[in-house]
């Protein structure tokens, strides 16, 4: 928080090594948030970009109220849901997951295990809102009522969304292990 | 065990990750948005300091306290010290001083990336300035800057000003400027000051170490003369490593000839006006855009345009590598890339930091290929090149790993 704070400091005052430290801080945990939210990280990658240029475009006028990871997670997450919002129509299959090879673009998309996988491919599934407030606390540790202020619902909707998403992942992926 | 079974710990450990030259890549656009926001703000008139200290009530405080502070180190220093061991110095002698000087040089080292190489800067008032070295000229002078790369043989012509060069070339001036070294008192974290004698020449000095944006700086100022004498400077927070700059020797109001500060293009470089300029970024944005889209084939086309309007350009070697590159991870076209990587080294040779990489993909082509023994060969070509690098690069490991486990594969096959 203190090291953010000087951080900020110094980007106002135009140090490039203050971005860069903030980019290398914060780069790899908002690529997965996007990732994981968008099931596709060619976007992901478009996503985090996105939010460190308009961070970059306030920081000038920034005030940091709570923590700056919590502040991009949540840029993030609304970028994320804008971008989905205008690609509404265009489904996003569990293709878009698992089609990212070392070799297919600029990003490798590191999965750790088969379960992993067919964890992703059931998430891409789930209605986006039961998969943001799935993402945003498991994957971006935010608290429940941070989510509802993002999805602009109560806390127990917030939770609700949470509770129904892992209920259906649940099926999901015990159905396709059945198979 | 099923993985709905334990869901919530799957979730939490799907992690993404970029490879390590797509981190780069990424990195190197959002540093390049930076730099274009930086001159954007530089070039927006800012309010004047003063007026941001006094329409602010803590900073009026805080500017009235530094105003005492200032006046009891005047009085301190007038005083003298009680004992006699401390000499007779502050810091803003030396800024007066330098006021004082009519201009300066500095000469010294500057260690790049690649190697380290002398370099000579003369600076007359704060709007003139002569920095050379052998892969860099720079000549300022008022609003009008050149920007000569000998490797390149073209000259880049910029006026109003360039905050990118203003950055790069304040780093030297640090020590040689009574206007920066007020700034860098005021703003400046860790400052310390070491009273001893200079062990080459047994003059009284003061040696002052600070960190200021992000750079470590050390200079040795006079005690007599109250000048600075030499510095370092560090493009990081800590001493460790070889410095970016080494001011081995600052002279003061030295004759220098009327024309120090006019550029004159030697004969045969090639001169880049400011539109040539904006029209060859323009074509590069574009096609750089279009490679974020993965539109191959328009980004290529784009790509190649670049290589061959201007071929002196820095960027004309990267636009036919990234041409390799997409051939040889998008399109799956091995052997074309490997064609455009011979074409770089070959009409490229002097751009050593570039031939690296080449090198590395090329090693990746040969080694995908089968072709062992030519990927032994370019990946040993790639760490020799890069045997007097100054930093740890994420290629020469690479470069290191591939070269094991093709000696072992070499051997087996013996």
């Amino acid at each position: 928080m203190v090291e953010d704070r000087l951080l900020i400091w110094r980007c106002r005052q135009g140090s490039r090594a203050a971005f860069r430290r903030i980019y290398e801080k914060y780069e790899s945990d908002l690529r997965t948030l996007a990732a994981n939210l968008l099931g596709d990280t060619a976007a992901a990658e478009d996503v985090v970009h996105d939010v460190f240029v308009s961070f970059l475009k306030v920081v000038g006028d920034f005030e940091l109220r709570s923590s700056l990871a919590g502040y991009l997670k949540t840029c993030v997450a609304n970028r994320a849901r804008d971008y989905v919002r205008k690609r509404r129509g265009q489904s996003v299959t569990a293709a878009d997951v698992e089609r990212a090879t070392p070799d297919d673009g600029p990003l490798r998309l590191v999965v750790q295990s088969e379960e992993l996988q067919k964890v992703g491919s059931a998430m891409s599934r789930l209605p986006y809102e039961q998969k943001e407030a799935i993402v945003l606390y498991l994957s971006g540790r935010m608290r429940f009522r941070t989510i509802a202020k993002l999805q602009k619902v109560s806390v127990k909707t917030a939770h609700s969304r949470y509770r129904a998403g892992l209920d259906k992942l649940k099926l999901m992926l015990n159905s396709e292990v059945g198979k | 065990m099923k993985p709905s079974e334990n869901i919530e710990e799957s979730i939490r450990e799907r992690r993404y990750r970029a490879t390590a030259e797509a981190y780069d890549k990424a990195l190197g656009s959002f540093m390049q948005a930076v730099d274009d926001h930086e001159k954007q703000k530089a070039a927006a008139p800012g309010p004047h300091i003063w007026r941001i200290i006094m329409t602010s009530r803590i900073l009026k405080l805080a500017a009235a306290a530094a105003v005492v502070i200032a006046a009891a180190s005047v009085v301190s220093y007038f005083g003298g010290s009680i004992d006699g061991a401390t000499p007779l110095w502050a810091i803003e002698q030396t800024i007066e001083a330098l006021d004082d000087t009519r201009n300066c040089v500095i000469s010294g080292t500057a260690n790049g990336p690649l190697r380290s190489m002398p370099f000579k800067c003369q600076i007359e008032s704060d709007d003139c300035l002569r920095y050379e070295s052998d892969d860099e000229v720079y000549v300022i002078k008022g609003d009008l800057s050149h920007l000569y790369y000998p490797a390149y043989g073209e000259v880049v012509v910029r006026s109003g000003g360039d905050p990118t060069w203003y950055h790069k070339l304040m780093e030297i001036r640090l020590w040689a400027s009574g206007s920066l070294l007020e700034r860098l008192r005021t703003m400046a974290d860790d400052w310390q000051e070491t009273y001893a004698d200079d062990i080459q020449t047994g003059r009284e000095s003061v040696f002052v170490t600070c960190t200021y944006l992000d750079r470590s700086i050390w200079f040795q100022v006079d005690v007599e003369t109250k000048l600075i004498v030499r510095g370092k400077l560090w493009r990081h927070v800590g001493m460790q490593g070889a410095p970016a700059y080494v001011a081995e020797t600052i002279l003061y109001n030295v004759e220098m000839p009327d024309e120090t500060f006019d550029f004159v293009a030697t004969p045969g470089v090639k001169v880049v006006s400011e539109e040539e300029r904006k029209a060859r970024s323009a074509l590069f944005d574009e096609a750089w855009a279009l490679d974020k889209k993965k539109q191959n084939g328009e980004a290529i086309e784009l790509y190649q345009q670049i290589y061959e309007k201007y071929p002196t350009w820095q960027w004309a070697a990267w636009s036919l590598e990234r041409i390799g590159d997409l051939n040889r991870l998008r399109l799956g076209r091995r052997d074309k890339a490997v064609e455009l990587y011979e074409k770089i080294i070959r009409e490229y040779p002097q751009l050593s930091y570039r031939l690296l990489r080449t090198y590395h993909s090329l090693g990746r082509c040969y080694m995908a290929a089968g072709r062992n023994d030519k990927a032994l060969e370019a990946f040993e070509t790639c760490l020799e090149l890069g045997r007097q690098r100054n930093e740890q690069w994420f290629v020469f490991d690479d470069c290191k790993d591939k070269i094991a486990e093709l000696k072992q594969a070499l051997d087996r096959e013996q």
